[in-house]
């Protein structure tokens, strides 16, 4: 936890900068959701990248007092990463429901005021049949025209047409729309409640293009064991957050169809 | 000068002293609410906390499962990363199936990166009760790389 350089709130969420955000074209968002696809996707391109962390976002009384250790370092839960172009938003602790609409109209605000061109959020959209499935779907959803010429880019992803979307994800979509900030959602089929290297693995090779760099996920497949073992628990902790937010609405018909 | 009716005049302020009353209303609704939300948070880290405690002084740890229902059939999925392929023993009974399996020491140092906490963990194990009785010969498993898939024929 290095020096601030400079501190910022936004919604009760500060954003405490300690090196150098810049001003990225894209905020990738991998946060806690379904299959941890985003969190998975997201911190195998930091590592590809070697993105360093610039960021830290806290709220004292949201989020539970913890502090990451890395390498004998202490690092925020919830941090930003930035390569000057191509910023995350990545978190070690699930947001809870008493605090996911402050975050992500934080979230979206601060990608505002930083000027930020697309907001891209990568998750997870649960398969029952994922087990048999071996090369697992891409949906895009998108939140204006920019955000739609922006999907087109991304190969093998088709535009999910129907359905309901539960979480930050939902909020921050509908945020993006209010504050005009493009947004992307790119959802791919995975496992509900395990975590899933093998859809974060699609989402990499989907975000490749728009990155404009070619992501190798072969490590990411060959350590798929470990990271299943190491977000075990993580996995757990989301999937409590994600039904008392009512993540069980996304598996039902809306009204609207009738 | 204007005519200032005093009934109309009471009937606004009641209006708006009826709208004021509402509108704290719904601050205390809203604020109960957040309330409630951070207690069951706080039950929910007891809850997490006791049962790590548990997990890691026994040095097993519990694997996550799906379970699907398929009609006909349950198809129950326990992801065990990490678990040696040999170990993994499963017991199908009448009321409960019972996963175990030893977890690569290599895969656990990797894992957990000389976590302290982690310096017992060595074994999967889950136990799961069925909510309705089955005949366990009809019943079958497979490994499916981390993954043991469990077929359970209903009625």
């Amino acid at each position: 936890m290095r020096g601030i350089a400079f501190e910022e709130e936004i919604y009760g969420f500060t954003f405490r900068e300690y090196g150098d955000v810049g001003k990225p074209r894209y905020l990738i968002l991998g946060l806690p959701d379904v299959g941890l696809v985003g969190s998975i996707a997201s911190m195998h391109i930091i590592r590809s990248l070697k993105v360093p962390d610039v960021a830290g976002i806290e709220n004292y009384t949201m989020l539970p007092p913890v502090v990451v250790i890395q390498n004998g370092e202490p690092k925020h839960p919830m941090r930003v990463y930035s390569n000057r172009d191509i910023a995350f938003v990545v978190t070690d602790v699930p947001i809870s429901p008493a605090g996911v609409a402050q975050l992500s109209m934080a979230l979206v605000e601060w990608a505002r005021l930083r000027g930020i061109d697309y907001l891209i959020s990568v998750t997870g959209i649960g398969h029952p049949a994922r087990v048999e499935v071996e090369k697992p779907s891409i949906y895009l959803l998108a939140s204006s025209d920019e955000a739609s010429e922006l999907a087109k880019k991304i190969e093998g992803g088709s535009r999910i047409n129907d359905g309901i979307l539960v979480g930050p994800y939902a909020i921050i979509l509908k945020e993006a729309v209010r504050r005009r900030v493009p947004n992307l959602v790119l959802m791919v089929e995975s496992f509900i409640d395990m975590p899933d290297p093998e859809a974060a693995a699609r989402a990499v090779e989907a975000l490749s293009p728009i990155l404009g760099a070619k992501l190798d996920v072969e490590k990411l497949l060959k350590e798929a064991e470990l990271i299943k073992l190491r977000l075990k628990e993580l996995m757990k902790e989301t999937k409590s957050v994600m039904a008392r937010m009512g993540k069980g609405y996304e598996y039902r018909t809306p009204l609207m169809y009738t | 000068m204007a005519f200032v009716d005093p009934f109309e005049e009471r009937r606004r302020r009641i209006n708006e002293l009826f709208r004021d009353a509402l509108r704290r209303i719904e601050e205390l609704e809203a604020s109960l609410v957040n309330e409630l939300m951070r207690l069951s948070d706080e039950i929910e880290y007891e809850r997490i906390l006791d049962e790590r405690i548990n997990m890691l002084s026994s040095g097993a740890i519990e694997p996550l499962y799906q379970i699907i229902d398929r009609g006909d059939s349950i198809q129950i999925i326990v992801d065990m990363p990490g678990a040696v392929g040999e170990t993994v023993n499963v017991y199908i009974g009448e009321s409960e199936i019972r996963v175990e399996a030893r977890i690569d020491e290599d895969a656990i140092r990797r894992a957990f990166r000389g976590f302290v906490w982690a310096e017992r963990v060595e074994r999967y194990s889950w136990t799961y009760r069925l909510p309705f009785k089955i005949d366990p010969s009809r019943a079958s498993w497979r490994v499916a790389g981390s993954r043991v898939i469990i077929t359970v024929p209903k009625g």
